[in-house]
C-alpha cells in the first residue's frame, strides 16, 4: 500500500483543496493518470498518480488539508485494497457515500465558524438526518460543527447552536427593513476569504505592508501607437491574431526594463537580484467563485525581451484563455521579474483616469497603463490639437529603486510608446 | 473503605434504584441499596409486570371465546380468578428474585429498611430485626417511587374501594366495577375485569379518554371500549360515595347531569403522589414542586449537592422504563462528570395493555400544533395490513406526526393488537432524529404489523401503498 499526500505545488504553498478525484472509491488505477484536481492559492492542479493501483479515497472533494496531509492510498492488489478498507481501523470512510461527509488529517474546514470549529477531524463525520437536513437548508457545513449526541453525533441542537453561533457573529443580523430612526444592515451574502480570494487578500496585504510602495503618475501621446495597432488589426486574418494594447505595453515595458535594469528586479530577504531576461506578470481578471466576488491571476509572460509583439500577443491570450479556464500550473504564475496591470478592460475612456497598481512581490515595479483618451493638446507652438493620451500609473519598492532610475524609466517607456518604430530597432 | 461507607447509596429498589444500582457497580463504584418491601419495586410487585400478566390471561380467554373465528373449538371457556392472581404472583416473585440475584452478581449491598436522610451524605436505615443502620456515601440517589393518589371521598378502604395494589389480587372478580380514571391504571383494569365479566363504569375527569393521548387515539379508544361494553362517562367527576356491604352507590356529576352508579367495587386510578415525605427531605433543604415531586435536573441533581432524585418522586412521567434510565445517566454523570447526555422527556414512549392495546411516543398533533409546527399527519389503519387481518385484529390505527418543514417525526400514536411491541422502532427513529427521507428508505419486514408504521410515514407525504 502506498500513501498518497498532498504535495507542495509551488514554494510558499501550505494547503491545498481538493476539487475533483478523477477515480471513485476502489477504482483501479492507472500509473500516471489523472488521479486528483487541488486547488492552491493560485490554480488548479491535475495530479496525476505516481502509481498503479486500487485507491482508497481519504481527503473528500471541497475539503482543505495542509500540505503532506494523507489524501489517499493506493493498494497494488484488489485484495490489499478490501483488507484495507475493512480493516476498521475507524478512520477510514468511503468518501462516495452520498451522505457522508469525510475529511481527514489537519483538515481546518475553511468557513469553519469561530466559537464551533472543532479543529481536527478524523473520519466520518456522523451527523443525525434531522440535524443534516437543518444544515443543509441553512447552509451549515457538518464539518463545523461539533456534535454532542451520543457518541460525538451531530444533532439538531448543534446545528440549533451553529445557526446562533454565525448570527451572532456579524455586528448586525439581516433584518427586515424597518422603517425609522435605525437603519439595519442587511446581509446579502458573505464571501469566505479562502482560495484566491484568501491568497489575493493575502499578498496584498504583505505588499501594502512590507514594501515602501512609492507612486508616479505620467501620461503618454500614443496617438502614432494606435495608429500603428489600427494598421496590425487590419492585418488581423494575415497575422491570425487581434494584437492587443496589452501587447504592446508588454513589449515597451520589456525594452524599457532592459534599458533601466533596476526596475527589472526582485527584493527578497535582505538582497536585491537584477535580472537579466524580462519575465513579465500580467494581471488577469477572473470571474469570482460566487455572485459577488471576483478574482484576480498574475500569468507569468517569460523572456519577453526576446519576443516580438506578435509572439506577445498570442502568448498572452494563451495564458489569459489557461487562467480562465483554470489551468495555469503554478510555476506559469511564479517568478516574475516586473508587473504590467492593465486597467483597460475595466473602464471606457476617462472613466478611471489612473491609479496606482499594487506591487506584486517580490517584483520592485507594477506598471499601469490606462484607456487612451482623446484629449486636447498644446503643441511647442501653442497650437490646440487633439491626441490620444493614455494615462499611467506606476508603483516602485523605494527600497531598491530611488527617483532617478525611475525617471529614466518612465522617459524611456514614454518614448517607445509614442514613437512606436522604435520597438522596431 | 469501612463497611458502611459507600461511593453511593441508593434508596429505593424499583426499576429506577435497582438499574442505577448495578449501573453504578459496573462503574467500579461501592453501592448500597435500601429497599423498604420488595426488590423491583411497584413496577415488579404491583404495577407492571403483575398487570401484564393479569392482561394475558385475559387476552387469552378473550381468544378462546374467539376460537370458532379462527377454525377451533375449545369447549365452554372458563377461568379460575384464583389460579389467574396466583400466575401474576409467581411471576413478580420470579422476577423480584432475578433482580436480587443481578443485585447479588454486582456486589450491591442490599439494605432492608426504610431510609431516612439524617444528613447530606449520611442515610440512616431502620431495619426489621437489626435496629437502626447508618451508612454514608458521597452521592445519595432518591429513587422512592410513587403512590396512589388519594382523593377526598374516594380514600381506598381495602374493601369496596381499591387502589390498583388491591386489584391486582381479587378474591372474585366483582359482577360490577367502577374505574375511577381514564389513564393507563385504569384503562388496564377496566379491559381486565370486563373480559372477565364485570360490567365496568369508567369516569374520567377530563373530556376523553386516556387522557395524554392523541384526540384521535383518545376517540378510537373510546370507541372500542364502548364496543366492549363498557360505560364511559367523560368530564365526569365522582361527588359522593355511599357504601353498602359489598356495594357502592356512587353519585357522579357529568357535565349538566347527575348520575347514580351502582357497583360492587370501585378503582381508583387517579393518577400517583411521591413518595417524598417521609425521607428527611425538609431538613436538608431538597426542593420539591407543589405536588411534593423533587425537583432535579435532567441528569438527577437536586438543588443539594450530593442528593440525586430519579423515577417517579423526580416527576412525570411516572414510568418505569424512565426510572431507569435517569438511574443510569444520574450515575454515569456521577462517574463521569460532563459525560452523560441528560434524558430527553419529550422522547418517552407509553403504553397502555388494555384491549386494544395503546401506544405513542413524542409530540401529538395537538401539541405539536400548539407549539407551532406545521405539521404532516399520516394515518394507516389495521384493516390495510396483512398481518393483522391473518391475527384477526383489523381495527386500529396508526398515526405518524411529522413537522412539515423539516421533515422531522414528531410523534406517533397508535392503537391495536401488539402496538405496545411496536412503538419502540418509531422511538429509535425519534432518538437518532430521523426525518421522513430516513424512514422511508428503511426497508420493513412483511408480513408484519410494523408495515403500518411505514405506511402511515408513506401516507403523511402521500406515497402510502396499501390505502
Amino acid at each position: 500500500m502506498r500513501e498518497i499526500v498532498l504535495p507542495q505545488l509551488a514554494m510558499g504553498m501550505s494547503e491545498g483543496t481538493i476539487v475533483e478525484w478523477c477515480v471513485a472509491e476502489g477504482d483501479r488505477i492507472e500509473r500516471d493518470a489523472p488521479l486528483v484536481s487541488i486547488e492552491t492559492e493560485k490554480v488548479v492542479v491535475e495530479i496525476p498518480a505516481p502509481y498503479e493501483g486500487f485507491v482508497h479515497i481519504i481527503t473528500a472533494v471541497d475539503k482543505t488539508v495542509p500540505v503532506d496531509t494523507l489524501i489517499a492510498q493506493i493498494t497494488s492488489t484488489k485484495d490489499e485494497y478490501k483488507q484495507l478498507i475493512g480493516s476498521g481501523s475507524g478512520e477510514t470512510a468511503v468518501a462516495s457515500a452520498e451522505e457522508d461527509v469525510v475529511i481527514k488529517g489537519e483538515a481546518t474546514p475553511p468557513d469553519a465558524s469561530p466559537g464551533v470549529a472543532s479543529g481536527p477531524v478524523t473520519g466520518r463525520i456522523k451527523a443525525s438526518g434531522l440535524a443534516k437536513r437543518i444544515a443543509g437548508d441553512e447552509g451549515i457545513e457538518l464539518a463545523s460543527i461539533t456534535g454532542t449526541g451520543p457518541g460525538g453525533r451531530i444533532v439538531r441542537r448543534d446545528v440549533e447552536n451553529a445557526i446562533e453561533v454565525r448570527k451572532s457573529i456579524p455586528v448586525s443580523v439581516p433584518t427586515s427593513i424597518v422603517s425609522g430612526s435605525t437603519p439595519a444592515r442587511r446581509e446579502k451574502g458573505r464571501i469566505p476569504l479562502t482560495g484566491m480570494r484568501g491568497a489575493i487578500a493575502e499578498r496584498m496585504m504583505q505588499a501594502k505592508l512590507n514594501a515602501a510602495q512609492t507612486y508616479v503618475f505620467f501620461e503618454i501621446d500614443v496617438t502614432k501607437l494606435l495608429l500603428a495597432r489600427e494598421t496590425m488589426l487590419s492585418r488581423e486574418d494575415e497575422l491570425g491574431t487581434r494584437v492587443s494594447m496589452t501587447a504592446l505595453y508588454t513589449k515597451a515595458l520589456a525594452l524599457a526594463c532592459q534599458h533601466v535594469p533596476i526596475c527589472n528586479a526582485t527584493l527578497e530577504g535582505d538582497e536585491i537580484t537584477v535580472w537579466d531576461n524580462v519575465d513579465v506578470s500580467v494581471a488577469v481578471a477572473m470571474p469570482g467563485k460566487g455572485d459577488y466576488d471576483s478574482g484576480l491571476l498574475v500569468p507569468v509572460l517569460r523572456n519577453v525581451e526576446t519576443k516580438n509583439v506578435l509572439q506577445i500577443s498570442r502568448e498572452l491570450k494563451n495564458l489569459v484563455n489557461q487562467a480562465r479556464a483554470g489551468k495555469l500550473s503554478t510555476a506559469e504564475m511564479s517568478d516574475h521579474t516586473v508587473t504590467l496591470s492593465s486597467t483597460a478592460g475595466l473602464s471606457t475612456p476617462g472613466s478611471w483616469l489612473v491609479s496606482a497598481p499594487i506591487l506584486n512581490m517580490p517584483a520592485v515595479m507594477a506598471f499601469q497603463p490606462g484607456t487612451p483618451k482623446r484629449t486636447p493638446v498644446v503643441t511647442d507652438d501653442d497650437q490646440i490639437i487633439v491626441r490620444d493620451i493614455l494615462p499611467c500609473g506606476l508603483t516602485f519598492d523605494h527600497r531598491a529603486v530611488d527617483g532617478g532610475p525611475i525617471g529614466d524609466f518612465t522617459r524611456k517607456i514614454t518614448d517607445l510608446l509614442s514613437n512606436p518604430e522604435l520597438m522596431l530597432l | 473503605m469501612p463497611a458502611n461507607i459507600f461511593d453511593v447509596v441508593i434508596i429505593g429498589g424499583g426499576p429506577g434504584g435497582y438499574v442505577a444500582a448495578i449501573r453504578a457497580s459496573q462503574l467500579g463504584m461501592k453501592v448500597a441499596l435500601v429497599e423498604r418491601e420488595s426488590l423491583g419495586g411497584i413496577c415488579l410487585n404491583w404495577g407492571c409486570i403483575p398487570t401484564k400478566s393479569l392482561l394475558r390471561s385475559a387476552e387469552i380467554f378473550d381468544y378462546i371465546k374467539r376460537a370458532d373465528e379462527y377454525g377451533l373449538s375449545a369447549g365452554s371457556a372458563g377461568f379460575d380468578i384464583a389460579k389467574i392472581v396466583a400466575r401474576s404472583r409467581q411471576i413478580s416473585d420470579q422476577l423480584s428474585k432475578g433482580v436480587q440475584f443481578l443485585l447479588k452478581k454486582n456486589k450491591v449491598t442490599v439494605l432492608t429498611g426504610e431510609a431516612n436522610l439524617s444528613a447530606v451524605g449520611s442515610v440512616s436505615v431502620e431495619t426489621a430485626d437489626e435496629g437502626t443502620k447508618s451508612v454514608c456515601a458521597d452521592h445519595v440517589i432518591i429513587a422512592t417511587g410513587a403512590r396512589a393518589r388519594q382523593l377526598p371521598g374516594l380514600e381506598t378502604d381495602g374493601r369496596l374501594v381499591w387502589s390498583y395494589k388491591e386489584a391486582l389480587v381479587p378474591e372474585k372478580v366483582p359482577e360490577s366495577l367502577l374505574v375511577i380514571g381514564s389513564g393507563a391504571i385504569g384503562m388496564e383494569f377496566a379491559s381486565f375485569y370486563r373480559s372477565l365479566g364485570s360490567r365496568v363504569s369508567v369516569v374520567e375527569v377530563e373530556p376523553r379518554l386516556l387522557p395524554v393521548e392523541d384526540h384521535e387515539i383518545s376517540g378510537l379508544a373510546e370507541k372500542a371500549f364502548r364496543k366492549r361494553g363498557v360505560d364511559i362517562l367523560l368530564g365526569a367527576s365522582v361527588t359522593s360515595l355511599k357504601k353498602h356491604t359489598d356495594s357502592v352507590v356512587a353519585t357522579i356529576k357529568c357535565q349538566d347531569e347527575t348520575r347514580e352508579i351502582k357497583a360492587n367495587r370501585v378503582i381508583a386510578a387517579v393518577g400517583v403522589t411521591p413518595n417524598s415525605d417521609s425521607i428527611g427531605l425538609e431538613a436538608l433543604g431538597i426542593a420539591t414542586d407543589k405536588s411534593g415531586f423533587i425537583k432535579a435536573d435532567g441528569l438527577g441533581r437536586t438543588n443539594v449537592e450530593g442528593i440525586y432524585a430519579i423515577g417517579d418522586v423526580a416527576g412525570a412521567p411516572c414510568l418505569a422504563h424512565k426510572a431507569s434510565h435517569e438511574g443510569v445517566i444520574c450515575v454515569e454523570n456521577i462517574a463521569e462528570p460532563g459525560k452523560a447526555l441528560p434524558l430527553d422527556k419529550s422522547r418517552i414512549p407509553g403504553c397502555t395493555y388494555c384491549h386494544p392495546q395503546v401506544a405513542s411516543v413524542g409530540l401529538t398533533e395537538q401539541q405539536a400544533a400548539k407549539q407551532g409546527y406545521g405539521v404532516r399527519i399520516g394515518r394507516f389503519p389495521f384493516a390495510g395490513n396483512g398481518k393483522a387481518i391473518a391475527l384477526g385484529e383489523s381495527d386500529g390505527l396508526v398515526k405518524t406526526v411529522f413537522d412539515s418543514q423539516t421533515g422531522e417525526l414528531l410523534g406517533v400514536h397508535m392503537i391495536g393488537a401488539e402496538v405496545t411491541e411496536l412503538i419502540s422502532a418509531p422511538g429509535v427513529a425519534q432518538s437518532l432524529e430521523s426525518t421522513e427521507a430516513d424512514l422511508m428508505h428503511t426497508v420493513f419486514a412483511h408480513p408484519t404489523l410494523s408495515e403500518m408504521v411505514h405506511e402511515s410515514v408513506l401516507d403523511a407525504f402521500d406515497k402510502a401503498i396499501h390505502i
